[in-house]
């Protein structure tokens, strides 16, 4: 539908927005290699990412746990108190896996061989946001985290009903425990409101019958799989979105797919992410329109988005705001580090407002403007700058104040039951205690994890214009700012007398710190 | 009168020229058009005009913990487990008394300086924490959608053209209630971190900075650790409707980031308290408040928040600490407010999203419920209680019934204390209430 943008007009600019946007940036190299290959081909393969070899392992507990059933039967026959420890223990171990999960997406996003899938995957996240702190099974997320993993470019429609069958979004909103006598409607408010049509598209009746058609859905706690109770299903008549039925799922899906609202609203909400914010509202009609030709298959509509010339305008270019994520991995890509900063590399993605897998609420992250305040944006220019120099961390790469306040939460806990079994804990007989004491006055000392030297060469070092080329083909690959490159060069000229290796530290810096720096 | 231009232009002598700042901060002033308006305005205002101070109890404060109908056989009936013993509540009539842990509120109170509203909420409640959470902030009735917080639009009417410290929230995002068509105000999660770090210098955190413990920034950073502040956190942003380009909008945050932690390094440097305050995050919180009213910052309204109040489950000893922080907090912020004479121009006002079931479930806990109360502190206020305790068994759903709008308590603090019309504010006409000596503030 939309114009294509003329090959005449691709070039390492276009190839850096590209994969900018349908991934998480790219190092110099990967631009060159990518701008040869042509729009056409570097389009497909993004999008056609299966035909991309992706030999990542999974979590190796990425599956339901074989040993629950009989781990289950073992508790009962313990203590009270020996129960108490081995729940403890378990909890450590998802905690564990949890954690495990959110580093290894991190690192399939960085610099995993589909970057597009990955990119889809953070969308669908945000969409159908689902938060680990309710689901706490590590599992679930991990499956719920494959799901849009197989299905981001396939058909929406396939997707929609696999989300209201997964385990952690039947837990995240209530389906587990929806009944045909007790409907919950938390999933059914959502799916409208949320995940396909906008308010104002529908009434309080449509999530009532939508809730009485989804019961029966429910989390079979042994097996770790989603199933079907008919029994808790209401299979009697209702009326959904003016037509009437025995609905279970997959007829309250095709009956939202017909609605254009529901087009209309995925293709201004996919638009929003990838092009840009707040499409008008004939471009939203429009990209409605062919998504509801496209029978809501994903694949030729993402081709078309990223093909078209209103991708690459002005626009689009260098005016979206980065979410943390995005400022993370463009920043780890564009001075090719060999590894994220250590595990407080998801410490800084919750300081700055996007914890991995746990979204603030069912709507996601807004995004945009919300990512920043002028604390977040003191909090990116100092990360970017214990990047480059080391230092302290506290503070940024992690929150004192939410640690505190966990560690009394924790030692209240620990309190509470000690008191409830009549036993004198002490700290030591703690392990987490005595080891929250062990940590307590240590600062966290950052080693830097960008290495200026290889990233120009001191040749080009020597020459300001070369210099502030060479680093803004890692920093700004689709171009820089007039006002920025103006600062560079008032920089560079005020460092005339300092040693190269300090100069290039400074202007690496400086480029990180800008206001223009927060867009992609 | 000086004029904007005048104010940017001699807060940036005073900055300490690092090699960033210059090139960083001229062409980011320069570009500010949208900011650096030539209006008149008041620079440092020193120890004048009010002062509001909002404190935020995120999750759903159980009011009935807080201020306990210990008179009232219905009570202790609903909530076997829960209730508090009458002769450990500190009375305040025949009717109703304070936690046992609030003995620095029942100081405030009994010496003048706290007030007390039973049973605020609106009409038609939400238990959604986002929602009601939303509702508070916007102040827009229930069934109504309203983007922009009643502080933003409080702003946007009365406080063209202040600098950027005009409203000062304590947290990393701002939150909605400051949400307004032009934003103003900052936001600030930590007064160590805040301001652009040096290379290698360590040196520079505080003393809240300075002493946890770095592994919790992993491991344990996870799930089921943070249930309270993921709710009371709830943090927004403008949208893009105000007419300004992203870039011009990172630009001006950029530039009230710089201004706004030159001042507050120089303020947080120069003015320690001479009165202690406790070592919790409410009371560094309000010490910091403190300082910053202290220096004279030209702010009109502070915000902080205090989470972890839905309590689901084994409810008391989270809700008892938290009663503990809240009032000794509280008492170490009026008495630092007295000795630095500030007292009478500050007016602090807590609120929750929303109060408790009144019966407590199969969890020693309790769920979402309606209404609570509201407290004022301060030099302004008209001490005691102005309203009647809801009743226990008239309920609606198993909530207490609203006995006031908190809307109405909104626009009195506008029209009476921060004098301004609180109409074009709240959008509508809400009647103010008795709640402020009429000579307030000094």
């Amino acid at each position: 539908m939309l114009e294509p943008l003329p090959s005449s007009h691709w070039n390492e600019k276009m190839a850096a927005h590209l994969l900018l946007r349908a991934g998480f940036g790219a190092t110099p190299a990967e631009v060159q290699e990518w701008t040869t290959l042509g729009m056409d081909a570097s389009v497909d393969r993004l999008v056609d990412w299966e035909k991309t070899p992706d030999p990542t392992p999974n979590p190796e507990w990425a599956k339901p746990d074989p040993t629950l059933a009989q781990r289950r039967r073992e508790l009962r026959s313990l203590t009270e108190e020996q129960r108490r420890i081995k729940m403890m223990e378990y909890q450590r171990e998802e905690r564990q896996h949890i954690q495990e999960l959110k580093n290894w997406w991190l690192e399939r996003m960085w610099n995993g061989p589909r970057p597009l899938q990955e990119k889809m995957t953070l969308f669908w996240h945000g969409h159908f946001a689902t938060s680990v702190e309710k689901v706490k099974v590590a599992f679930f997320m991990w499956r719920q985290n494959d799901l849009f993993r197989r299905l981001g470019n396939g058909k929406f429609g396939d997707l929609l009903l696999e989300a209201g069958r997964d385990p952690a979004m039947l837990v995240w909103l209530d389906g587990a425990q929806s009944r045909k006598a007790q409907p919950n409607e938390n999933y059914g408010r959502e799916l409208l409101e949320l995940f396909t049509l906008g308010e104002g598209n529908y009434t309080e009746d449509d999530i009532k019958a939508a809730a009485a058609s989804f019961t029966g859905w429910t989390v079979n706690r042994f097996n770790q799989e989603s199933s079907f109770v008919k029994n808790n299903h209401d299979d009697g008549r209702k009326t959904f979105l003016g037509v009437s039925g025995e609905f279970g799922d997959q007829e309250i899906v095709d009956q939202i797919l017909k609605q254009r609202a529901c087009a209309r609203y995925m293709a201004q909400k996919i638009w929003s992410f990838f092009v840009y914010e707040s499409p008008g509202p004939s471009m939203v009609q429009a990209l409605g329109d062919e998504l509801n030709r496209l029978d809501y298959e994903l694949r030729p509509f993402l081709k078309m988005m990223f093909r078209s010339t209103e991708f690459y305008s002005a626009k689009a270019r260098g005016t979206q705001i980065k979410s943390p994520v995005q400022w993370l991995l463009a920043t780890a890509k564009a001075v090719e580090m060999d590894r994220l900063p250590g595990r407080g590399a998801l410490g800084l993605l919750t300081q700055l407002g996007q914890n991995l897998l746990e979204p603030p609420s069912v709507k996601g992250w807004d995004g945009g403007r919300t990512w920043i305040s002028t604390n977040t944006l003191l909090l990116r220019q100092n990360a970017a700058k214990l990047f480059i120099y080391g230092g302290d961390a506290g503070g940024v790469m992690f929150n004192r104040d939410d640690a505190s306040q966990r560690l009394a939460k924790i030692q209240e806990q620990r309190k509470a039951q000690a008191a409830k079994d009549g036993t004198t804990m002490t700290m030591q007989d703690d392990p987490m205690m005595a080891r929250l004491e062990r940590m307590k006055d240590r600062k966290m000392q950052m080693q830097p994890v960008v290495d200026s030297r290889r990233l120009t060469t001191p040749d080009t070092a020597k020459d300001s214009t070369a210099l502030i080329n060479d680093l803004a083909k890692r920093f700004y690959p689709a171009g820089v700012p007039a006002t920025a490159r103006k600062a560079f060069e008032d920089y560079l000229r005020q460092s005339a007398d300092k040693p190269a290796d300090e100069k290039v530290k400074g202007l690496v810096y400086l480029m990180m710190a800008r206001p223009e720096y927060q867009l992609t | 009168m000086k004029t904007r231009r005048d104010f940017i232009n001699t807060s940036m002598m005073g900055m300490a020229a690092t090699w960033t700042l210059p090139a960083f901060l001229n062409s980011t002033i320069f570009g500010l058009d949208c900011h650096a308006a030539d209006s008149a305005i008041q620079v440092a205002t020193g120890k004048d005009g009010p002062i509001l101070v909002v404190l935020q109890m995120g999750g759903g404060n159980d009011g009935l913990s807080m201020v306990v109908p210990f008179a009232d056989d219905a009570y202790y009936r609903l909530r076997p487990q829960l209730a508090l013993a009458k002769d450990a509540v500190l009375p305040l009539d025949d009717y109703a008394g304070f936690h046992p842990n609030m003995t620095g509120m029942k100081g405030l109170f009994d010496n003048g300086d706290a007030a007390l509203i039973h049973g605020v909420g609106y009409p038609n409640p939400n238990r959604s924490h986002f929602r009601s959470m939303e509702i508070w902030h916007t102040a827009s009735d229930s069934d109504k959608n309203e983007h922009y917080g009643w502080i933003g639009r409080y702003f946007d009417s009365a406080c063209q053209g202040q600098p950027p410290t005009i409203g000062v929230n304590i947290g990393s995002m701002p939150p909605q209630a400051f949400l307004g068509p032009k934003p103003m105000g900052i936001s600030m999660a930590s007064p160590g971190r805040y301001k652009l770090i040096e290379p290698g210098d360590i040196a520079v955190a505080d003393a809240r900075d300075g002493q946890m413990t770095p592994m919790m920034a992993d491991s344990d950073n996870i799930a089921g650790s943070n249930s309270g502040s993921s709710v009371g956190d709830l943090g927004a942003a403008p949208k893009a409707n105000d007419g300004t380009s992203n870039l011009q909008f990172l630009e001006r945050t950029a530039f009230d980031a710089e201004l706004s932690s030159q001042d507050i390094q120089r303020i947080v440097a120069a003015h320690q308290p001479k009165t202690p305050y406790p070592a919790t995050k409410l009371g560094e919180d309000l010490k910091l408040i403190g300082q910053l009213i202290a220096g004279g910052l030209p702010t009109r309204i502070y915000y902080a928040n205090l989470g972890g109040f839905d309590t689901h489950a084994n409810q008391k000893p989270a809700h008892d600490r938290l009663m503990k922080e809240f009032s000794d907090a509280m008492a170490a912020f009026v008495a630092d407010l007295k000795e630095q004479g500030n007292f009478s121009r500050v007016l602090a006002m807590t609120f929750s999203e929303f109060g408790r079931r009144v019966a407590q479930n199969g969890s020693g806990g309790t769920d979402h419920g309606a209404a609570g109360p509201m407290f004022l502190v301060g030099g302004g206020i008209k001490p005691g209680i102005h309203s009647k305790h809801p009743s226990l068994t008239d309920l609606n759903n198993g909530d207490l019934k609203f006995q006031v709008d908190f809307r109405n308590v909104y626009a009195t603090v506008l029209d009476q204390w921060l004098k301004v019309d609180s109409t074009p504010v709240m959008k509508r006409k809400f009647a103010a209430l008795d709640l402020l000596k009429s000579s307030s503030p000094a």
